[in-house]
């Protein structure tokens, strides 16, 4: 088997051994829920039944889609990274046969396997139990093609705030900065279209206009289909990117580790 | 350069280090600074050079297991870092294998050595030892016959088959230590380099360490080249020693020689039935490295010394019935050599 592969195995056997954590880390959102539910159950008293363009059911809906996707966007790969650059293990790479960040690649894909099915089935069932209109095929596919863009963005991204590291003894500073500025740039706690419009427009050119905000009104039905296309579009755009990135850090970090040592 | 690589090539040897030298810049720590001066002073920072490794060259045969010494802080792991292609030397030449370098030929290179860290793990720590050593297979491309045929035999010397489907986490350090080991020829590696494989094992694990190495070293063929500061561990393994200290190599040769040379006393106890001549016998025994207990003394006798004709006084002090003499412990003599050094 390729070792790529392996570390993609590897990843997915590593987040089965801590099954309660998944399965907390789905159920916690609904606590959040009913917060949102108190809410936004005010504000809808307070108005015509329409606000920002979505009905009280959906506005609902949208929030817990949001909360869901925000349990596969886990920053936790950053730490992981920085407790390996600190600790020196990150060094044990170079006499091996095998690339780090290729690893770190597929191992992060092995971890969330098991949460991109869980997400897609939870979405399913409470399209059902809820009664939402029931997406069509292609709708379904495209917003499949976003959760694994979502996870490959997410990857890149906290590797590269990892390898902030090599320069920096903690990073947990940037990596809150980036986690809150996720938290509300990519609508995950108020949809972007209840946000300015000038606001907004500069969003549609950074990559957050188009994760949880794009994938919800996707998924109940506000975006066309030709928006959703576009939407993939800029991901790629901004993976490539930051993939580029991605790559000159490493370089630059891995010859620093080879003039410093660990 | 090219030079010198002419007179580095020799064929018998498998890892040549060449006038190495390894110095790092460490910021240079400033007291009296204003608290202004302080928080600023990442911009302006003052850099102190240390040096690590200074001017180290040695030689490891095919096939042999050299001992590495030196005291803490020596520059031991800096040398096996630079030897594994971890760190880049600031100077000097590394040849490796068939005249390999190994940063610019890291892919050749890595696939044929092993690296153990005492101190560090090479295992997942959340999967079980069996799918970590799945991985590795798939990292050195071991053919599948090839490489059951070798976990079969690795698991056997190390006696891990117990642990060998337990989360990594869940096992002792000795065991975690075995694992380790069986992980690192698993691709039957030309040249393993160990940085103190031993630390912090119990009597009995260290004992299944050593023995396998001695095993894996005659059976493989595989060069060893350890690092330890249980001298046990080295006089058990290794034949030839290097010893640095301060950077610098203070000691490479056989270790037989090293201990006749810097061992300055020997250690002789005589067992004996009576004593003969009683006014001599006082006199001896109130010299200071005498220890009279019943019918045996014991004592010091330094190395210069011609060890026949000093017997053969006592032979006429006391009746004896046995004689031991044996040579101080390693441990002692090397800490001595890091005591003059200092």
């Amino acid at each position: 088997m390729n070792k790529y592969l392996k570390y993609f195995k590897i990843g997915f056997l590593q987040s089965t051994e801590y099954k309660s954590s998944i399965i907390l880390s789905f159920v916690s959102p609904f606590i959040i829920a009913v917060f949102f539910y108190f809410v936004w159950g005010y504000l809808y008293s307070l108005s015509d039944g329409l606000i920002g363009g979505f009905t009280f059911k959906e506005m609902i809906f949208y929030l817990i889609f949001g909360l869901l996707i925000h349990t596969i966007r886990s920053s936790e790969l950053a730490e992981k990274i920085c407790e390996e650059v600190k600790s020196g293990d990150i060094a044990i790479y170079l006499c091996r046969p095998v690339s780090f960040v290729k690893s770190v690649f597929a191992k992060g894909f092995g971890e969330r396997i098991v949460q991109i099915v869980m997400v897609f089935i939870a979405l399913i069932v409470i399209t059902l139990v809820a009664n939402l209109p029931i997406p069509n095929i292609q709708t379904l596919g495209i917003l499949v093609i976003y959760l694994i863009l979502f996870i490959i963005f997410d990857i890149i991204l906290y590797s590269i705030i990892g390898a902030f590291s090599f320069w920096f003894t903690e990073i947990w500073g940037i990596r809150r900065a980036v986690e809150h500025i996720q938290l509300v740039l990519t609508g995950r706690i108020l949809p972007l279209s209840l946000f300015p419009l000038w606001f907004s427009s500069i969003l549609k050119f950074t990559p957050f206009y188009y994760m949880e905000y794009s994938f919800a009104s996707i998924y109940l039905g506000k975006f066309t289909m030709i928006q959703a296309i576009f939407g993939v579009g800029m991901l790629l755009l901004w993976i490539f990117i930051l993939l580029v990135i991605l790559l000159i850090v490493y370089k630059i970090g891995f010859k620093k580790l080879e003039a410093l040592g660990g | 350069m090219k030079k010198e690589n002419n007179k580095i090539k020799n064929n018998d040897s498998i890892v040549e280090a060449h006038n190495l030298r390894k110095v790092f810049r460490i910021p240079k720590k400033q007291k009296d600074l204003s608290w202004i001066k302080k928080k600023l002073s990442w911009f302006y920072r003052e850099w102190l050079d240390k040096v690590a490794v200074d001017s180290v060259s040695f030689k490891v045969k095919k096939g042999e297991i050299l001992g590495y010494l030196g005291p803490n802080g020596a520059g031991k792991s800096t040398t096996i870092k630079m030897l594994t292609g971890i760190l880049h030397p600031t100077e000097g030449e590394i040849r490796v294998l068939n005249n390999l370098d190994p940063i610019k030929n890291r892919k050749e290179y890595t696939q044929n050595i092993g690296v153990v860290f005492g101190q560090r793990s090479i295992l997942n720590y959340d999967i079980p030892v069996k799918d970590s050593f799945d991985l590795f297979q798939s990292i050195y491309q071991i053919p599948e016959k090839r490489y059951k045929e070798r976990l079969n035999f690795l698991v056997k010397l190390l006696k891990i088959e117990p642990y060998y489907e337990v989360p990594y986490r869940k096992l002792s350090l000795g065991e975690k230590m075995r694992c380790e080991l069986a992980a690192s020829f698993l691709h039957k590696p030309k040249i393993v380099f160990l940085d103190e494989p031993t630390i912090g094992l119990d009597s009995q694990a260290k004992l299944i360490v050593r023995d396998f190495l001695k095993d894996i070293n005659k059976k493989d063929g595989v060069t060893i080249v350890i690092t330890s500061h249980d001298m046990d561990d080295i006089e058990e393994l290794c034949e030839r020693i290097v010893l640095i200290d301060k950077g610098k190599v203070y000691y490479d040769g056989k270790l037989n020689s090293f201990i006749s040379k810097y061992a300055d006393s020997k250690n002789i106890r005589v067992h004996f039935k009576k004593i003969l001549d009683k006014e001599k016998f006082k006199k001896l025994t109130q010299k200071k490295s005498f220890q009279k207990n019943h019918n045996t003394i014991t004592f010091k006798v330094s190395a210069n010394k011609k060890l026949g004709e000093y017997l053969s006084d006592i032979f006429n002090i006391v009746e004896v019935i046995d004689v031991e003499i044996s040579e101080p412990k390693l441990e002692k003599i090397i800490a001595k050599v890091y005591r003059e050094n200092e």
